[in-house]
């Protein structure tokens, strides 16, 4: 098949390929541990399921403005506010089909072909491509041995003429870390002095653990105009378990925002309306869904490290947010797709390859699943790894003896 | 501002442009009828609704496979093997928020520098805007009056290069009304087959016919290998705001368009998409009435056109758009849309926010009801006589 050169160079999804792999194992019957989520499985806020009900119930489901319907617009205004103390106007906002659409458009809005993309690894696996998509190329900045934070320095040095646009995801997906208040400072800074697009993914900015708080970036930004290259994206899924819905949002200068809804007007019309509706729901709705799911989350993350440092070989770095975390496991496999491809075959436990993250010889393992997941599925990656445990384990009914090792 | 210059080759759809422009009169206090905007004002069927909102409590708010819920695509296949008389299978389905992305990712992945694409014009704006977005060459195939609104072949096949790499087809179709005969079709396929080219066969309006019965290009032999059908749900069910369409295709072309909505947007709204099962096996009188009431208003919209001096109407065989002949009236189709709105306060389309070829005519939706257009009419009729 004669395919274009775009088409042809985007790379799958390898998450998504692992769900499908977990799902037909899951199918046949077998005890499969789930440790390469990247969602909670907590039920959608009642608030969110009522007003897509009544929504729904007016039978009335017509299309809606293409950057979204008015009460949304206003509850992200507000949403701002609270939390980024952060003042924008309607004509600064488009939601989209979920912040990877948020992401997607805004790339094809700004980025010509050969413009260059900063990443800053460990990345979220679909920044390359989704870079690749719009013809821009990537350029992934590593930080040195073992840190999930890069310094300014290894950023600077890949700046260049080229460079359009900076991301930035902290809390971080797949490491878990948030980065500091004066890395974030210094990157607004900086972006403003070279004016580079800085944009912030936001995703997962309230799933943070231990008392933090991720700053608000506009704090530190000095143009306060609509020439601005600060951008934020953000969305339901995440925060309030909403990922089916698809609901994201963007906030940036209103000549963006303005062209960012031209294309998404040829590309999707508008987001669902049933969907934005229960955005609104639960924007506006009691918050305490998300303080009990932050909490729930910390405390998984807590067992998760106290599971992962009963385990030798493995070194570990306490993430302090999100629902992932990315230990390496360098001491057993350089590898970390054949590692992944291992533990599912041989202890039916899906872990997501660090590689693909841009960190090889690491594995991300989520907790936004139970307690019982977190700690039967490292027992079990560790009996399939660590020479020094028992030789035989129980998955389901089926006892499992170690011929390997 | 600093943005990718390839902005500057995307159009826009004109409809909604209209549409905020009659809002904002609306605001000032003005009374507005619109027949701008392609979209059924019926209520989406109840049977549909019990079913989305059964499964927003169900559970269904979760991510989904990127091409959708295997039993969604089962039902989808279901009804197009159905309908179209074929045997495919669910991986053949990919399910998209609205049809609009099985156009932009087909075009992306098919058309690139270099390439022709040739499309219908007038047609659904969209077409070109991406052709030139993808940075292949837009070649219209112009649909013209005097041939119904259907293909001239002959013309047709002087377009085709050894550069074509994909032809539009829009059937019923977008804003003409009009429809491609079984014999142009088999034409167009040959040639295609011949020529070794892809077909986007754009179907959203299949189910709005009427008194015949709708002919699809996969139907001749080897065509459901180099063919994409799109379809959805928005004009079947009036179903616009809940972004549901679908693209029909080759496994291996699955593949890819399943590989850039991934890219794009991870999948498909969850609870909604559950509710496809419902209205493609649930009752289907819903659906037929409102054909049979668009029906209706096809006849009282054409009459009504036809009797105001200098306007002449053919008589649309589908979709729900009028699209009359408006150059005795001595005006230019775009100074008479924006006439009419601005003095008339009635929100139609000109010809040319369809392409060159559409100039000379508006299209006029007649998803509104009769008293309003009724009302449009006499509007028309007197702004034009003054």
């Amino acid at each position: 098949m004669s395919i274009s050169q775009l088409a042809s160079q985007i790379a799958e999804s390898p998450t998504l390929v692992l769900n499908e792999k977990a799902r037909l194992l899951r199918e046949k019957g077998e005890a499969v541990i789930h440790l390469g989520a990247g969602e909670p499985k907590s039920k959608a806020p009642f608030e969110a399921l009522l007003a897509a009900s009544a929504q729904l119930s007016t039978a009335e489901v017509r299309y809606t403005p293409t950057e979204g319907v008015p009460s949304l617009i206003k509850a992200v205004i507000r949403y701002m506010e609270e939390n980024y103390n952060k003042f924008v106007g309607p004509r600064n906002v488009i939601v989209s089909g979920g912040a990877k659409q948020s992401l997607a458009v805004l790339l094809t809005t700004i980025i010509n072909p050969q413009d260059e993309v900063v990443i800053l690894a460990p990345y979220w696996v679909s920044y390359p491509e989704m870079v690749k998509m719009v013809y821009g190329i990537p350029v992934i900045v590593t930080p040195e041995d073992g840190r999930f934070e890069p310094t300014m320095e290894d950023i600077t040095q890949v700046v260049g003429s080229y460079t359009k646009a900076i991301i930035v995801n902290s809390p971080n997906n797949p490491s878990g870390a948030v980065y500091s208040e004066d890395l974030i400072a210094e990157l607004v800074t900086y972006c403003e002095k070279k004016g580079i697009y800085l944009i912030m993914d936001d995703i997962y900015h309230k799933l943070v653990f231990d008392n933090k708080k991720v700053p608000s970036p506009y704090q530190f930004a000095t143009d306060d105009s609509e020439n601005s290259k600060l951008v934020v994206i953000n969305g339901v899924s995440k925060l309030y378990a909403m990922t089916g819905f698809r609901i994201g949002w963007t906030i940036a200068n209103r000549k963006v925002i303005e062209t960012m809804i031209n294309v998404q007007a040829q590309t999707t019309t508008c987001p669902p309306l049933p969907s934005q509706l229960a955005a609104v729901g639960a924007i506006n709705g009691p918050q305490s869904n998300v303080e009990n799911m932050r909490l729930t989350l910390q405390n998984n993350r807590d067992i998760m490290m106290q599971e992962l440092e009963a385990f030798d070989g493995v070194r570990i770095s306490k993430p302090s947010g999100t629902f992932y975390c990315l230990p390496d496991f360098r001491a057993y496999r350089q590898n970390s797709v054949e590692l992944s491809d291992f533990l599912l075959e041989k202890v039916m436990v899906v872990t997501v390859p660090g590689g693909e993250f841009g960190m090889e010889g690491h594995l991300r393992l989520s907790y936004c699943g139970s307690v019982k997941e977190i700690m039967d599925g490292v027992a079990r990656i560790k009996w399939a790894l660590d020479p020094n445990s028992p030789n035989e384990i129980f998955i389901g009914d089926r006892k499992l003896v170690r011929d390997w090792l | 501002m600093n943005l990718a210059t390839r902005m500057s080759r995307l159009g826009t759809e004109t409809a909604f442009e209209v549409l905020a422009k009659a809002k904002a009169l609306e605001k000032q206090g003005k009374h507005v009828i619109h027949l701008e905007i392609g979209e059924p004002d019926f209520d989406t069927p109840g049977n549909i609704i019990k079913a989305a909102v059964d499964a927003l409590h169900q559970g269904f708010t979760h991510y989904n496979p990127a091409p959708g819920f295997p039993e969604v695509r089962e039902a989808i296949i279901a009804e197009i093997n159905k309908t179209r008389k074929l045997n495919l299978t669910a991986d053949n389905v990919v399910v998209t928020p609205g049809a609009k992305p099985i156009m932009f990712f087909v075009i992306m992945a098919l058309i690139e520098k270099g390439d022709e694409a040739i499309y219908p014009n007038p047609g659904f704006p969209i077409y070109e805007s991406v052709i030139n977005f993808s940075g292949g060459k837009a070649v219209p195939l112009p649909l013209l009056e005097e041939n119904d609104f259907g293909f001239d072949l002959d013309y047709f096949e002087s377009l085709v290069t050894d550069k074509t790499k994909l032809i539009i087809i829009n059937s019923p179709h977008n804003p003409t009304g009009g429809v491609l005969t079984k014999e142009q079709l088999q034409r167009i396929a040959e040639i295609a087959t011949k020529r070794g080219i892809w077909v986007l066969a754009d179907e959203i309006y299949s189910r709005t016919l009427y008194n015949i019965k709708h002919e699809s290009i996969t139907q001749f032999s080897g065509m459901t290998d180099r063919t994409i059908l799109l379809d959805g749900l928005s004009k079947t069910y009036a179903m616009t705001g809940w972004r549901l369409g679908y693209g029909v295709m080759p496994v291996e072309m699955a593949k890819w368009i399943t590989q850039m909505a991934i890219n794009c947007y991870s999948c498909t709204n969850a609870f909604s998409q559950q509710a496809i099962i419902e209205a493609y096996q649930g009752p289907q009188e819903e659906p037929e009435k409102m054909v049979a009431e668009f029906a209706r208003r096809r006849q009282f919209i054409v009459d009504g056109l036809n009797a105001i001096p200098n306007i002449s109407c053919k008589m649309p065989p589908g979709a729900f758009y009028a699209f009359p002949n408006i150059r005795k009236t001595g005006h230019t189709s775009r100074d008479l849309e924006n006439d009419l709105l601005q003095q008339a306060g009635v929100a139609v389309l000109s010809g040319t926010a369809f392409g060159e070829y559409g100039d000379g005519h508006l299209r006029l939706s007649y998803a509104n009801s009769i008293d309003n257009i009724k009302i449009a009419l006499e509007r028309i009729a007197d702004y034009l006589q003054k």
